[in-house]
């Protein structure tokens, strides 16, 4: 460990902290934006900006290295103000509908422009980029007005899915994100990660704020990975899905397209809701103590005449282990036979 | 999988081959990705078709399809001449090793190009990289067991990596990525015709008394039948009623037709799932069940790690929990189950399950758990085989090359191997109900060879007919360089284009799993 | 002429210090035509004109850096753009009292605040500029009428970029590394080097002795990230794609399969030139590959960038030696359009030693040496070689003794290690290699006996006053005469261009240094379609300097078949305008924290290297790559130029 002083505060750093990690370890908060957890450092908001003794020119928190007997200061005047200038800069062409955005409430935008306190607009309006413009995948609408180029996006698909389907197009105020259609996997990490309402899911009618509803963490259903996500919940509806930040699961707050955005047949009106019982033919409903009882003689009298090895019993991989378990006891002590079997094979 | 899914991130080298990762395990595919991108791992893919991964890949070789014994003795082959081998790993922990090099002494580069069409010197450089890597980790799915060799395949991939010492470390192992969310917890749990929880067999005396007392019942001996033996024996009436839950085995079971039939035959067939399936439209009783997202349970996924399932929505309508039914049902039939939550019921399993004992749901809090966990102290065992294998040595299984059972011929001049979308599951019950993936990816096709295609004047978008020796499938086809020629790829997510009605039902002697990727087939242009 | 003359370069423009008149290096005229009125650049503003109007000239160079800012940070991406927004309205006649101390203080946050040098140099000229022609904003504000848009040259540099020969995008493909994109950079990198992976070894890196970040740490391991993204390439099998050029009808010959004759050919291929490279050797490379070792640079990876150029259009014939198989007239009338002249500088030095002449066994001049080894032969016998000189060539030819089996290997130098001129790198090397270094040692004889070397005789020397390269002057030490026994003897102390192949009568000018005269910007002879480059234009130099002369001669023998001439191109003037300047200040205090160390590759050990000339330097592993690729810095510099 090393001693640097923050805020006129003596703590103890990691040799190869940055200056945030150091703070943060210590309970300081410095603001930020592009920063994230699962990235490497990017640099690209400046709202990190802190002054160190020594140097002529503030330095960004989040890249700088500590060093022993380095004095931080993060909340002079010089880098209050330029924190100011820099979200006043992010909302010059900023759509001020706060009320019908997605992000809001959950916007590191609108966070910082209310803890800095900066109206809308104060360096005018500067006409560009005025338009949804197509993005690398059609379930994630882009809107370049609302970007603050935070690059967090282009960071996740290229560090976390290796998948590099989106970069900057052109250059100074024209600058905006843009996706690759063939390279894009729809895995929403880019949508995950957007600190702001630049992007958004198209997939949820109507539109709710996702990033603000509860959060039910679970395994995902579809293959072996068992990723770790999240469903989001309102009115007893899945609205979407992200992923946890934890390091210890097996995904590490990743997903791919089936998990994001393979949800919707939870709630799908094609579901069972009652008990069927065949009948000349068709199905016809049933209460449940009608359906199992009809279930249960069946079996019954099978077993009777022809012994329990006529029974067989296909459980299911889809399944809970508690349920398999069950499953097969009912086979194995229930019916009295060994015929149990799931798709392991297929 | 031997190793856990995070071990991934210290391979050197990755050998994927039957596994089309990045379409059926994304996660793991952006794990190999980061490692080969951002680390400087080395990625050596062997596939008949050239997947998405192996464009990434460092070495990438495109074997016949059903050779892989071929070319796994062929690379160990390279490795045992050039001194790759982990002389002392073979000495100290492992049996066999001679007469794994008799095998292997008859698969030179040279014949293992014949058999396989794998060049000699990309087979030798592929071996050089794998064998001379500090850790190597060999990952695989369903193309490798789905053939009738399937279990020597995975036998083969064991012999590769106990020779070369890549067993029990960071970074190493012979890692199956299981295709569906609780495969692992099913087998686990004893979803299986020869064993209890545990893999405790059914046929050991001990094991039956230590469940019969837990059970209160006496228990049969007798393994039972497999599933992929069912449909035979309800041929000849000697199976007469079935109980199905949350399987859809008209659309996944190998020669759909024979499938069909044999369940139109049964006395009764109960079916529990959350849609009305194409096989529970067969049903004589149909419960509706809850989805993952309204239950409370565990999965275990495929580095065995066992975590929550937690109820998120309520169920719709008058669905039940699969282990409610189970339990009602069995309550009916006369034998009670009363358990009052999925608690109980873990409580319950992990008392009998060694592996399982020392995990409960309030250690599963914190995170899942990789068994075997034997205590509640235990911290679980993300790595298996350390020190010393479960059954004391590591055995080296030598195996041979034996062809497909079903080859091309004139009539049927194709090679049919089925597989997966990226963007749906199985049989697309779930994933084709949603709206963005449905989006994504609305239809499948046969991709076929472009020059193939060109010879049959076949284009994008045309509807073809595949014919095999069981049945016929017509369905669009679209021409596709990643196919090399003379296969022909088909996805089995679509009820339009049943693939298994031409699949052939010949099993792997041991596992008993159908040959789902190889099958010879015929192509034609549909007729307007 | 006038008299004025103003130079804020260098200075901070809120501080009165010592004037520095560094702005006078700054040459006065662009062409015959036209004199330069002004510069701005990233340092200040230098002006010779008072007419120059600084309100419009620093509308210009903001709304450059508009379009030059990558959108990577929000200061540069968005301030510049407000910026430029209110000196636009300023030139129009718009601007109003509140703009100038407001474009004051926006331009000190975003030079503050930005997060590379394009934002952070970008509002420095406009700084000065309210400082010290402050009274021109007012004047605009006050008069609120249109200030007409001047003549601007602009141009986009970085210390490295500068330094290097052939002005590669250093920064470009650093970052591009850093962000994960290996093809991107290595696309970025052939735009200017046709050949990566033999550059990413052997490059003598003027790009890291230029490079910022050296004055607060460590430079960039450009050469290494250089080479990181060629094996990438390479290792995964991957090849470049061309684009689809139409093939043109005239046809060039190139004389040399060395660097400059495949950077030629490669450069021309990209234009649609199909071309005959004519070479003497049955490998490609020239000096690449016979003249440095394969420890240092594997063979395959020379053949495998030469076949990338032919699979542009170049034929090369092997085995063809100008001026004896084929001559300078058969090969015009062969029909080449045109002719590039890369032969090389294969011919050694002579070093004025008693005996060298004699025709001893067991003596051989190190380019012949290295070439037979590179062949794969050992071409003298004994048990102890002893090398003279303290170059890069001598150095490979005493390493390579060791590989050939020398049980003593000894390098002679007149002078000491600090004068040597070889890499520290390899000098470094060769010392793990356990070869003797022998300084302050002057030969004077060789001794034999039966014809076959036996000794050296050598002077012991002292450092007197500095020559004219700046180095001490060895003097000998009187009758400190003294033998090294020694079964051979290789001299390497430099080489020569052999040109006799040129035949006098066809009137291609040579200069007295034995090399070919031609203009050193297009690289054309005379106004004919002869052009020339590499080291038989520039005397031996290095490999990049041979590439950079070989594509820009593709450029101008393009240019000279189109339009029947080629003249410099302005943007070639505006390079040669930023280099007397100095883009690179070894004075400057970077504004960052340094302390991370620069990686270095692995190498290969020892005990290994000796036995086998495989490669010794392993090269980064993408953790690596992309750990050193984030260091960079980002120098970018934007330059502008009135005229």
């Amino acid at each position: 460990m090393i001693a640097i002083t923050i805020d006129n505060r003596n703590v103890l750093a990691e040799p190869q902290d940055t200056i945030l990690q150091a703070a943060s370890r210590n309970g300081i908060r410095i603001p930020t934006l592009c920063y994230h957890k699962r990235l490497s450092p990017i640099g690209s908001c400046r709202i990190c900006m802190v002054e160190v003794t020594g140097m002529d020119k503030p330095v960004p928190a989040c890249t700088t290295p500590v060093a022993e007997g380095m004095t931080v200061e993060t909340r002079t005047e010089r880098v209050m103000e330029l924190r100011r200038t820099v979200i006043r800069m992010m909302l010059i062409n900023h759509p001020m509908e706060c009320h019908v955005c997605g992000a809001s409430g959950s916007c590191a935008l609108q966070d910082l422009a209310y803890e800095y306190g900066v109206a809308a607009h104060e360096f005018g309006e500067i006409p560009v980029n005025r338009r949804v413009k197509p993005y690398a995948t059609p379930l994630i609408p882009y809107d370049p007005n609302k970007c603050v180029l935070c690059l967090r996006c282009v960071h996740a698909c290229q560090e976390i899915k290796g998948i590099d389907a989106l970069s900057i197009a052109l250059r100074g105020s024209l600058a905006h994100i843009q996706g690759e259609r063939s390279r894009c996997i729809s895995c929403g990490e880019c949508w995950q990660v957007c600190p702001v309402g630049a992007l958004t899911q198209a997939v949820t009618d109507p539109p709710t704020r996702i990033h603000q509803m509860e959060a039910v963490t679970t395994t995902c259903g579809y293959c072996g990975v068992g990723c770790q996500m999240e469903l989001r919940v309102m009115d007893g509806k899945v609205w979407g899905v992200t992923a946890p930040d934890d390091p210890e699961g097996p995904n590490n707050g990743s997903l791919c397209a089936k998990g994001r955005f393979g949800f919707d047949f939870i709630g799908h009106p094609d579901r069972l809701t009652v008990p069927l019982i065949r009948e000349g033919g068709r199905f016809r409903e049933a209460s449940w103590e009608e359906a199992l009882a009809y279930a249960a003689r069946k079996l019954k009298e099978i077993c009777a005449s022809h012994g329990p090895d006529a029974v067989m019993g296909f459980s299911s991989a889809r399944c809970t282990n508690e349920e398999n378990y069950l499953f097969q006891k009912f086979l194995r002590a229930g019916v009295g036979t060994n015929n149990v079997d799931h798709c392991a094979r297929l | 999988m031997t190793n856990s899914i995070a071990d991934l991130e210290e391979s050197d080298c990755f050998l994927i081959t039957g596994s089309n990762t990045s379409e059926c395990h994304p996660v793991i595919a952006d794990m190999v990705r980061r490692a080969c991108k951002r680390r400087g791992a080395k990625l050596i893919v062997v596939e008949p078709r050239e997947i998405p991964l192996a464009r990434e890949a460092h070495i990438f070789l495109q074997p016949r399809p059903g050779t892989d014994v071929a070319w796994l003795n062929g690379m160990m082959h390279v490795i045992w001449k050039e001194r790759l081998w982990d002389e002392a790993f073979v000495k100290e922990r492992t049996e066999g090793a001679e007469a794994l090099f008799r095998t292997i002494d008859r698969y030179p580069p040279r014949r293992v190009e014949m058999i396989t069409g794998i060049p000699q010197d990309q087979l030798i450089r592929a071996a050089r990289m794998y064998g001379s890597a500090p850790r190597s980790a060999v990952l695989f799915a369903m193309g490798l067991t789905q053939h009738i060799s399937g279990t020597d395949n995975v036998k083969s991939s064991a012999n590769l990596a106990m020779l070369t010492g890549n067993v029990g470390r960071p970074g190493t192992g012979v890692n199956p990525l299981r295709g569906q969310n609780n495969v692992q917890g099913a087998c686990d749990m004893g979803a299986l015709p020869n064993v209890f929880s545990g893999y405790q067999r059914v046929s050991d005396i001990n094991n039956r008394a230590k469940f019969e007392k837990a059970w209160g019942r006496l228990l049969s001996g007798k393994p039972g039948l497999t599933l992929t033996a069912a449909g035979e024996a309800i041929q000849c009436e000697k199976i007469k009623a079935l109980y199905i839950m949350g399987e859809n085995p008209l659309l996944t079971d190998a020669d759909l037709t024979h499938v069909k039939k044999a369940l139109a035959r049964l006395d009764l067939a109960i079916v529990q799932d959350i849609f009305l399936t194409e096989t529970a439209r067969l049903a004589h009783v149909v419960f509706p069940a809850a989805c993952f997202a309204e239950k409370e349970g565990t999965f275990t996924n495929t580095d065995r790690r066992v975590q929550r399932v937690r109820r998120a929505v309520p169920a719709p309508g008058q669905c039940l929990m699969d282990w409610e039914i189970i339990a009602r049902l069995s309550t009916a039939f006369g034998y009670p189950m009363r358990y009052g939550s999925a608690r109980n019921i873990f409580s319950e399993l992990a008392a009998l399950t060694p592996s399982y004992q020392g995990i409960t749901y309030d250690r599963l809090e914190a995170g899942g758990l990789h068994w075997p966990c034997p205590d509640a102290k235990h911290p679980g065992t993300p790595i298996l085989h350390q020190g010393q294998f479960v059954r004391g040595k590591g055995l080296f299984h030598a195996v041979e090359y034996r062809p497909p059972a079903e080859l091309p011929d004139t009539d049927y001049p194709f090679t049919l191997t089925t597989g997966r979308y990226y963007e749906h599951y199985h049989t697309g019950t779930m994933t084709r109900r949603s709206k963005g993936l449905d989006l994504l990816c609305p239809q499948g096709y046969a991709e076929i060879n472009p020059e193939d295609a060109g010879e049959m004047e076949v284009e994008e978008g045309d509807r073809v007919v595949l014919t095999s020796r069981r049945g016929r499938v017509e369905m669009h086809a679209r021409p596709n360089p990643a196919c090399p020629r003379g296969i022909i790829f088909a996805p089995f997510h679509f009820h339009e284009a049943r693939i298994n009605l031409l699949t052939n039902p010949a099993r792997d002697p041991v596992a008993d799993t159908p040959e789902f990727k190889v099958c010879a087939v015929r192509l034609e242009k549909a007729a307007d | 002429m006038n008299r004025f003359f103003f130079s804020s370069w260098g200075r901070d423009p809120d501080k009165t210090g010592p004037w520095e008149e560094k702005g006078l290096l700054f040459p006065a005229r662009f062409d015959d035509d036209r004199e330069i009125r002004a510069f701005m650049g990233w340092q200040g503003i230098i002006c010779r004109d008072p007419s120059v109007n600084m309100v419009d000239m620093c509308r210009e160079y903001i709304k450059r850096a508009q379009q030059e800012s990558c959108g990577q940070c929000t200061p540069c991406r968005m301030g510049t753009r407000i910026l430029g927004d209110i000196l636009e309205r300023i030139c129009q006649g718009r601007g109003t009292g509140a703009d100038l101390p407001a474009l004051k203080s926006l331009a000190r946050q975003i030079a503050d605040a930005s997060r590379c040098d394009i934002g952070q140099t970008a509002p420095i000229p406009l700084l000065h500029a309210l400082r010290h022609f402050r009274d021109q904003f007012e004047k605009a504000v006050r008069e609120a009428a249109p200030i007409p848009r001047g003549t601007y040259l602009f141009k986009v540099t970085a210390p490295c970029t500068s330094a290097c020969p052939s002005h590669l995008d250093i920064p470009g493909y650093v970052e591009a590394v850093a962000q994960g994109r290996y093809e991107a950079a290595l696309k970025i990198i052939r735009q200017d080097c046709c050949l990566p992976g033999v550059v990413g070894r052997v490059c003598v890196r003027p790009c890291e002795a230029n490079c910022r970040r050296g004055l607060a740490d460590e430079p960039i391991a450009v050469k290494t990230l250089k080479r990181f993204v060629a094996d990438y390439e390479l290792d995964h099998g991957k090849r470049p794609l061309f684009p689809e050029i139409a093939r043109k009808k005239q046809r060039i010959a190139i004389v040399g399969a060395g660097p400059a004759g495949l950077a030629c050919a490669y450069y021309l291929g990209l234009r649609g030139y199909p071309t005959t490279i004519y070479e003497a050797l049955s490998e490609p490379g020239g000096m690449a590959a016979v003249g440095i070792p394969d420890y240092r640079l594997p063979r395959h990876i020379l053949r495998h960038e030469a076949h990338l150029v032919e699979r542009l259009g170049c034929e090369i014939r092997y085995g063809i030696q100008v001026g004896k198989d084929i001559s300078m007239d058969q090969i015009l009338e062969t029909g080449a359009a045109a002719i590039f002249l890369a032969s090389g500088a294969h011919q050694a030095l002579r070093m004025r030693c008693q005996g060298e002449d004699a025709g001893y066994e067991g003596f051989m001049t190190g380019v012949v040496f290295l070439r037979e080894a590179a062949f794969g032969r050992r071409p003298l016998s004994g048990e102890k070689m002893v090398v003279i000189g303290g170059g890069n060539v001598a150095i490979d030819c005493v390493r390579t003794a060791v590989r050939l089996g020398f049980a003593e290997a000894v390098l002679v130098y007149r002078r000491t290690e600090a004068e040597m001129p070889a890499d520290p790198e390899e000098i470094r090397d060769a010392k793990d290699e356990k070869v003797a270094f022998h300084f302050l040692t002057q030969p004077i004889k060789i001794l034999a006996k039966k014809g076959k070397v036996t000794g050296l005789e050598c002077l012991r020397m002292v450092l007197g006053e500095p020559d004219a390269s700046g180095r001490r002057r060895p003097v000998p030490v009187e009758g400190s005469n003294f033998v090294i026994q020694t079964d051979a003897v290789v001299p390497a102390i430099g080489q020569a261009c052999d040109l006799s192949y040129i035949p006098p009568e066809s009137g291609i000018p040579l200069t007295r240094w034995k090399t070919v005269a031609a203009d050193p910007v297009t690289f054309q002879v005379d106004g004919r379609p002869i052009f020339a480059g590499g080291d038989c234009f520039y005397g031996p130099l290095t490999l990049i300097a041979a590439i950079a002369s070989g594509k820009n001669a593709a450029r101008f023998m393009a240019k000279y078949l189109e339009k029947g001439k080629c003249l410099p191109e302005e943007r070639d003037v505006m390079e040669g305008l930023i280099q007397k300047i100095g883009v690179y200040d070894p004075q400057e205090a970077p504004p960052i924290i340094g302390g991370r160390a620069r990686i270095h590759p692995k190498t290969l050990d020892p005990e290994m290297r000796t036995a086998s000339f495989d490669e010794v330097e392993r090269g980064f592993c993408a953790a690596e790559a992309l750990q050193e690729a984030s260091r960079c810095l980002r120098c970018s510099r934007l330059a502008l130029a009135a005229l």
